[in-house]
């Protein structure tokens, strides 16, 4: 079943993805990575990464599919990366064209959000993103992430220099704009 | 008189007292020693996988210095003294995942602090990212907890870019990773503008 939000269901990924996966990361517009990568992924290359994970009770890192709920239909991928057990971890998304501006994308946001904090009790969530990218940036705050830190001139891509953005997100900072949730975790200082 | 003496590595970067050269084996009792002096805890900058609180064995010592010595992903160096070749320290470049904007670390063992040795050899690391490779601005990150290291920082022409919160917890509070950066323009205006336009 994976993680269910109100638009979307975070579910795992499937050899029929691939193709997709390969899709979006070869649109220089929804890689939206610091730095650009060739846009000559295969699904031949996503199978190949997909065939390699193995099994693990020691996860480091979680890849999701995104799915509209109400179609089924792939609607982009979600992951968290470099996790500190019960403290902090990174995460990242692409999410396809088609679905831009439809809120799955915020909602697959939330969905996360709500398993990293309430089910592996972190402390903090990052992502990076850069000035050149609003449209993350104003995603990003929409949780409630803010710029932490912004470094000059560090992105180049598209014949342009971007400032390199630290957004992060405080446990308390989440549990606050969702009176639903209870934080029994005690709060250092 | 400094500049003729045989090299004892196959190559270093040379300041006026200090050179920075890559780590070998005969460096690990050294190293071993310097790292798990009490007054570094916590800005270490070892592996991620080695804890930066605790003690670590030789046998630790002697994995991290294998993975600096291989330097596939990274180039770590060993701050040595020109006189008497003792390593004083060490220097982390981290330029693979984008040259464009490399990050650095520095660390000097705490008995040899305070005597320009970190200045001269950040001059150095600078100098070859900005005059050898395509760096366009240069990061580096201290705990915020660290006085010291940001005032080098600042005192090095680096500016505060702001802070990744909540970087992990020391002494019962959570602290913040401060990030510096200097741009090669900033850089080549305070070296005087010798090196080649970008």
């Amino acid at each position: 079943m994976g993680l269910e939000g109100k638009l979307v269901i975070l579910r795992e990924e499937r050899t029929e993805d691939m193709k997709l996966l390969a899709e979006l990361r070869n649109d220089l517009e929804t890689q939206a990575w610091s730095k650009t990568l060739p846009p000559d992924y295969t699904e031949h290359m996503y199978i190949m990464r997909f065939q390699e994970r193995t099994f693990s009770f020691d996860r480091s890192d979680g890849r999701f599919i995104i799915e509209d709920k109400a179609t089924g239909s792939f609607a982009g991928m979600i992951s968290y990366t470099g996790l500190e057990q019960r403290f902090a971890s990174t995460i990242g998304i692409m999410v396809a064209k088609p679905f831009w501006g439809s809120g799955v994308a915020a909602d697959a946001q939330e969905t996360i959000l709500k398993f990293l904090f309430t089910e592996l009790g972190l402390r903090v969530v990052r992502l990076w993103t850069h000035s050149g990218n609003p449209r993350a940036v104003r995603l990003a705050e929409k949780a409630g992430f803010r710029i932490s830190a912004r470094m000059r001139q560090a992105i180049y891509k598209n014949s342009e220099l971007y400032d390199n953005l630290v957004m992060d997100l405080l446990r308390e900072e989440c549990f606050s704009l969702h009176p639903e949730l209870v934080d029994i975790i005690p709060v250092l200082p | 008189m400094l500049d003729q003496q045989p090299l004892a590595v196959p190559f270093s970067f040379q300041g006026a007292s200090i050179a920075l050269r890559p780590f070998e084996s005969e460096d690990v009792d050294v190293l071993y020693k310097y790292l798990n002096h009490p007054d570094l805890v916590g800005r270490r900058y070892i592996p991620w996988e080695f804890s930066d609180l605790l003690p670590l064995s030789h046998k630790q010592v002697q994995e991290i210095y294998e993975k600096w010595a291989e330097g596939k992903e990274e180039l770590h160096l060993a701050v040595e003294l020109r006189e008497s070749q003792q390593v004083i320290g060490h220097a982390n470049l981290e330029v693979e995942w984008d040259p464009h904007c490399p990050n650095i670390a520095l660390v000097i063992s705490p008995v040899q602090q305070r005597q320009g040795y970190a200045s001269m050899a950040i001059g150095l690391l600078m100098r070859y990212l900005f005059e050898h490779t395509p760096a366009h601005v240069v990061t580096g990150w201290v705990a915020d907890w660290n006085t010291a290291g940001r005032q080098f920082l600042l005192k090095n022409s680096f500016q505060e870019a702001g802070c990744m919160r909540r970087a992990g917890i020391r002494g019962g509070k959570y602290f913040d990773l401060v990030i510096h950066d200097q741009l090669r323009s900033e850089w080549l205006q305070r070296v005087g503008g010798g090196a080649h336009g970008a």
